[in-house]
């Protein structure tokens, strides 16, 4: 296949050292997993393989023949809430509040300190509070539309989940949006506060995604055959679809500059960020369209295909998802592909957050030196040659990783991630061929997190 | 850069089209209903794959871009530069409620509709729209309650700024439904549910005008906010009204005509002159789709303002504010006082 993505014209098609455009880092990590709550916890189990399937305790799963997901179970994120009320936001929107206060922390940004200044809060969602969603068709079975639950109601619109993270955060100068383009939204968050710090329009960005396990979304992907029967198993030959997880994943980004002044470690730049639209079918992803947004993101970070380290792949676990996904990586890096790994086999498919949870177990990969791997892997595809790390995380020396991500309808979104040291000035160091482990930076992660 | 709306259409309780709207905008008298009676989705085709489902709300949306896109728009356009900005406040949860609900009735669990599955999740619509008008560039589902409408406006002034896209098909739409309408009086928000959807051609000036279209209005300042508690909405706002200004290099004298989105102007230090246009008491509560009625209101009333010769000395900017109960505060000034645009 030709790869017209690189031809492509695109005005900031420059790199780092000639760009303009103010550097955008990422300066704190929040999350919540079928895995792991918060930074060290998460580091762990991607270093461990851990996988998060269990059976669904959500909701009744009486009559499937099979019930398994990644729920994040026993956890209320509203124990991790300060300023928010219990009960006022739905559990995808406290999820969303709890990771970015964990993030916020992680960052060591005090709320407060930034109170004043122009932010930009995105949340990427698929399925928004489907929780209440699920709970008011049950009160309509139950009594009937003029009898639903108020306090279901107030909170049901997808629209409020940036909201609670600014109501928990004490923040009212800040642009919130939800963007629920599904699968894709995480780093649809991502790009978007890149967009507007790069653009001048604000210095500071809490970004990410978040959503949960519902009946709507069972009982549709079971009813479609897509819903894995057991876990999720990317890139295997036996694998038999998603399964879809719980939680959410926020991270801080901030101007190069606005970090500086204030002494923040610095974990990560976001170097560039693509999107398009297959516009083409409404479930089936397009390859041509999907190398072009992986091409288009490596032109905006200034990359070439060479320099990436590892793929953190959108690897869903379907026949279709993963055979399209090794062939676009096969277009867009040639004849020496970088790793891949599909974080969906440990946390499942958290939907909107998806993209955000891959980027946060991008940074640190980055800053621990390791890939963490695909699990649940056996049997090689001849459909799928990639290099999968596969079985327990493997060390390497990461300084520039992708992530990509697909949403239904046709939604393509890549963000590409560079290691802290090549931030110094000039072009980018460590062409990244060489495989060691690097240690980490001696951010103190355990005693940071703390009990956030 | 200059950043425009260069085109636009709309559907309204008042009808399909940008003139019904005008009109009722322009009368000042309540519409009854709220529903857009003229538009009716075709039957579903049984031929059809499966997955494809004509559902109302993404209905409208596509009905409406294809007003607004003719050939001469796409014409020259590449495919990949072609940018969409979508958005809603509710799409999907009458979708998902009936699907649970068949979940939970029917004689078994997952004996539910598989049709439906795609149109439970908001970026229906948008895919939906980029396959009818090969928009393979940036294509974003945007949402932030009533206030949907100016977040999208943002959403693809940035997607200029950043050199992503040539233009940006951008709107909002929501649908009427029970559902709803029993979550809003469950929710205990007053309201006269309507449907409506208002998408515009965003690019900027430069182009629009080497296209021979005509600038319907100048996007001069986007501001949202956040507030926690109701009692603070009229001050958030109010803040970002005053930056909006700032950033537009005008003060409040200079601002024409406000188009709000509820009574929300009461907090508001515009003079007196300031003419106020209120599309939520003509057509009715269109929740998500609501802001970019406002938009289209502000240009609607300027339009008639030129017909009749009578521009405001004030300088002929329009200013749209929004308040979503959820949380949302919003403005958007725009520049609607001439025919050429800015400077001309």
């Amino acid at each position: 296949m030709e790869v017209s993505a690189v031809s492509h014209d695109r005005p900031h098609a420059r790199g780092p050292a000639d760009d303009p455009r103010p550097r955008v880092v990422v300066t704190g990590l929040g999350v919540i997993s079928s895995i792991g709550i918060g930074r060290a916890d998460f580091l762990t189990a991607l270093r461990a393989g851990a996988c998060g399937a269990s059976p669904i305790s959500g909701f009744d799963t009486t009559g499937f023949r099979y019930a398994r997901a990644y729920e994040v179970p026993g956890f209320d994120p509203e124990t991790r809430l300060r300023r928010i009320e219990p009960g006022r936001f739905g559990k995808v929107g406290a999820q969303a509040a709890a990771a970015a206060r964990m993030a916020m922390r992680d960052a060591g940004l005090d709320p407060a300190a930034v109170r004043d200044e122009p932010g930009v809060i995105a949340v990427g969602t698929t399925c928004g509070e489907s929780l209440d969603v699920d709970a008011l068709a049950a009160a309509e079975v139950a009594g009937g539309l003029g009898r639903l639950p108020a306090p279901r109601a107030r909170r049901v619109h997808p629209g409020r989940l940036p909201v609670a993270v600014a109501v928990e955060l004490g923040l009212t100068d800040v642009e919130a949006v939800t963007i629920p383009t599904v699968c894709a939204a995480g780093n649809y968050a991502v790009g978007h506060a890149l967009d507007a710090l790069r653009g001048g329009e604000a210095e500071f960005a809490i970004c990410g995604g978040a959503d949960s396990v519902s009946r709507m979304a069972f009982a549709g992907f079971y009813r479609l055959r897509a819903w894995a029967s057991e876990r999720c198993s990317p890139f295997d030959l036996d694998r038999n679809g998603f399964m879809f997880g719980e939680g959410a994943g926020m991270l801080v980004l901030e101007t190069l500059d606005h970090a500086r002044r204030r002494g923040a470690t610095v974990l990560a730049e976001v170097a560039g960020f693509g999107l398009n639209c297959d516009a083409e079918h409404p479930t089936r992803p397009l390859r041509e369209r999907v190398a072009e947004c992986l091409s288009g993101a490596l032109r905006d970070a200034g990359a070439a295909p060479r320099e990436v380290d590892v793929v953190f792949a959108h690897g869903t676990g379907t026949k279709i998802n993963d055979a399209m996904e090794s062939a676009v990586f096969a277009d867009v890096f040639g004849d020496a592909p970088p790793p891949v790994t599909a974080l969906k086999s440990m946390i499942g498919h958290t939907q909107g957050a998806a993209g955000a949870h891959a980027c946060i177990a991008a940074v640190l990969g980055m800053e621990h030196g390791f890939i963490p791997p695909t699990v649940n892997f056996s049997t090689p595809d001849p459909e799928c040659p990639v290099d999968c790390v596969t079985g327990a995380s493997r060390p390497a020396r990461v300084r520039t990783a992708v992530v990509n991500s697909l949403g239904v309808g046709g939604n393509n979104a890549a963000v590409v991630l560079r290691h802290p040291g090549a931030l110094a000035g000039g072009p980018p160091t460590g062409q990244g061929t060489s495989v060691e482990n690097e240690p980490s930076t001696g951010r103190g992660t355990a005693t940071k997190e703390g009990a956030a | 850069m200059s950043t425009v709306i260069s085109a636009m259409a709309l559907m309204s309780p008042a009808g399909v089209g940008a003139g019904a709207f005008g009109e009722a905008i322009r009368a000042g008298v309540p519409l009854p209903g709220g529903a857009v009676e003229d538009f009716r989705t075709d039957a579903a085709d049984p031929s059809a794959r499966p997955v494809r489902l004509v559902d109302r709300p993404s209905a409208m949306a596509l009905a409406a871009i294809g007003d607004l896109l003719g050939p001469d728009v796409l014409a020259g356009w590449p495919p990949h530069r072609r940018a969409l900005v979508l958005g809603s406040g509710a799409a999907g949860i009458d979708q998902s409620m009936t699907l649970t609900r068949d979940s939970l009735t029917r004689p078994r669990p997952d004996n539910v509709n598989p049709a439906l599955v795609p149109a439970c999740v908001m970026n229906y619509a948008s895919a939906q729209a980029a396959m009818a008008f090969d928009l393979r560039g940036p294509n974003a589902t945007v949402t932030a309650g009533a206030a949907t409408g100016l977040a999208a406006l943002r959403y693809a002034r940035r997607l200029l700024a950043s050199g992503r896209a040539d233009a940006v098909v951008c709107g909002a739409f929501e649908d009427l439904n029970g559902r709803r309408a029993a979550i809003a009086e469950a929710a205990g928000r007053a309201t006269r549910p309507a449907e409506g959807c208002g998408v515009f051609l965003v690019e900027p000036a430069d182009r629009a005008r080497s296209h021979g279209r005509p600038v319907l209005a100048e996007i001069l300042a986007l501001e949202s906010r956040v507030f926690d508690e109701p009692c603070h909405a009229p001050a958030v706002l109010d803040a970002a009204v005053r930056r909006a200004l700032r950033t537009g290099g005008a003060g409040p004298e200079n601002v024409g005509l406000l188009v709000p989105s509820g009574q929300e102007d009461a907090g508001l230090r515009l003079p007196a002159h300031t003419r106020v246009v209120r599309p939520s008491e003509i057509v009715g509560d269109a929740f998500g789709a609501a802001a970019a009625l406002q938009v289209a209101a502000a240009i609607a009333v300027r339009d008639a303002s030129r017909e009749r010769a009578s521009l405001d000395p004030a300088g002929g900017l329009a200013l749209i504010t929004t308040i979503d109960t959820d949380g949302h505060a919003a403005c958007c000034l725009l520049r609607t006082g001439g025919r050429g645009g800015p400077g001309t």
